[in-house]
């Protein structure tokens, strides 16, 4: 992606581990996922092979804290460590200023600490742990299903995110909505009352609009899956906002469905019923 | 192989809630569905079953063990059943209290000339509060600078603090930090200085976050 060199852009995005591709010849092999792809296997070797030596480096300073930036002229480094031997980094170009000089200041790290956060824990989301999911499917299929599910992330969020990356949409915060406690306990008497009935249901959400009323996940479950849960609701409310807007549908009218997200399952329908 | 693959009739249903809606039952297509699943718990360790169950603006997730075998269509229906009359009420009620929200709102503001807008977190819930709708309608300093701002306080004020700085000529800027609790504020105002600043800060926290404690 050629941008203007104003603004920060991804130089690249890799996951790497450590225990592979020690012997000679065959480093590639430490590679799990690279963006981009067409980039020569030298250079992507050589990045992977750089940020695991800075961390190797800084680790002889005994920090409580694994290397986690590199700050270079022309890239800012982002390196986070997902697992045991795992890492994900990230490459930033940095943004020359009016008179073509890299302009360090625009970039803050530690919100792009936390835009790698969101990648993970979006994977880790649908896919589970990346290294139980190594021992699992083993080095091959991994590569695969990270190749499947990275490329689709950077398109759909990742490349847009870093450029336009600032302390609210990197904050991963949660809205809640503010009720009275009436309200609220009668939104908690019917999930009881949900459980109660439906032993199945073990765990429940609630939200408004985008907005959370009721949280029964752990603090940080409800962290990796609240954006999504938004995403799934606001796009199924611009969906059915539009295909309704032709029909006289009074007000009184209201649909009750069990959603499907769209951007994962393509061209699938909703269980409408209308109350 | 285990994804569970669901087959529902479309319904239409009676007008009012209240009703039996069998009565008015007319299935019109097969709709196919499958639910994304979900990793959950320290480790990712449990697997479950997503349900977004939505009735206008109100959505219930459902969380269901993957692993569970009776799962069955009958469960959807059993939901729905469940949560739909309630739901519609729920719905009545809090359209009702944010128009009594509105309505006192929109008497208290006054036309006020200067321009305040904040930004709060508490890192303990994860809470978020904000009144800047889009944080691009700001300009590009103004936006690098709290992100600048907000790296300042996690690693100045520990654990507790305030900064206060001046961009450009018409915008000030205000950060608060007290533990886990962060409030940014853009102040747009014209010849203003930081005294004045500093009490538009102090009320707008007393009107805004009385609830929340800040060191002072």
């Amino acid at each position: 992606m050629k941008s203007d060199s104003t603004q920060i852009s991804l130089a690249n995005f890799f996951i790497y581990n450590t225990d592979y591709g020690h012997k000679e010849g065959r480093e590639a092999e430490k590679l799990f996922y690279y963006y981009p792809e067409s980039e020569k296997i030298e250079r992507k070797v050589r990045q992977a092979g750089f940020c695991a030596g800075m961390v190797r480096f800084a680790e002889t300073f005994k920090s409580n804290k694994p290397c986690e930036f590199v700050h270079t002229d022309k890239l800012r480094i982002v390196l986070y460590q997902i697992d045991d031997k795992f890492w994900m980094v990230m490459s930033l170009n940095v943004p020359v200023n009016s008179s073509k000089e890299p302009d360090d200041d625009q970039i803050v790290d530690h919100l792009y600490m936390s835009i790698l956060n969101q990648a993970y824990n979006f994977y880790k989301l649908f896919n589970g742990n990346i290294g139980e999911n190594l021992e699992r499917i083993g080095a091959e299929q991994l590569r695969l299903d990270l190749k499947g599910f990275f490329d689709d992330y950077l398109d759909k969020k990742l490349l847009t995110t870093v450029v336009d990356s600032n302390l609210v949409n990197t904050f991963n915060g949660i809205q809640f909505m503010s009720l009275d406690r009436s309200m609220y306990l009668k939104v908690q008497c019917l999930l009881n009352q949900l459980e109660e009935k439906v032993p199945l249901v073990e765990k429940t959400v609630v939200m408004h609009n985008d907005q959370l009323i009721w949280n029964g996940l752990e603090q940080d479950d409800i962290a990796c899956i609240y954006n999504y849960l938004r995403d799934l609701v606001v796009l199924n409310l611009d969906s059915s906002s539009s295909s309704s807007g032709n029909s006289s549908s009074s007000q009184s009218q209201q649909i009750a469905r069990f959603l499907v997200d769209h951007n994962r399952k393509n061209g699938l329908n909703l269980f409408i019923r209308i109350c | 192989m285990n994804q569970i693959k669901i087959f529902i009739k479309e319904k239409k249903l009676a007008n009012q809630p209240t009703t039996s809606h069998a009565a008015a039952n007319i299935p019109t297509s097969d709709v196919y569905f499958e639910f994304e699943k979900v990793y959950l718990g320290a480790n990712s360790s449990d697997q479950y079953y997503l349900i977004p169950y939505n009735l206008s603006r109100l959505t219930v997730f459902i969380f269901i063990r993957v692993n569970n075998e009776s799962f069955k269509l009958s469960l959807l229906k059993e939901i729905d059943d469940m949560l739909a009359s309630s739901m519609l009420i729920f719905l009545q009620e809090i359209a009702d209290s944010q128009l009594k929200i509105n309505i006192k709102l929109n008497n208290m503001t006054n036309p006020d000339e200067k321009e305040i807008k904040y930004i709060y977190f508490n890192r303990l819930n994860l809470a978020q509060k904000t009144t800047i709708a889009n944080l691009r309608d700001m300009p590009k300093n103004v936006i690098n600078l709290l992100g600048q701002l907000s790296k300042d306080l996690r690693t100045q004020c520990d654990p507790c603090g305030e900064i206060f700085v001046k961009s450009g000529k018409d915008y000030w800027l205000a950060c608060k930090k007290s533990d886990q609790r962060e409030v940014y504020v853009v102040v747009s105002q014209k010849n203003a200085n930081l005294t004045l600043i500093d009490e538009d800060i102090k009320q707008l926290c007393s009107t805004n976050f009385s609830n929340i404690f800040f060191m002072e």
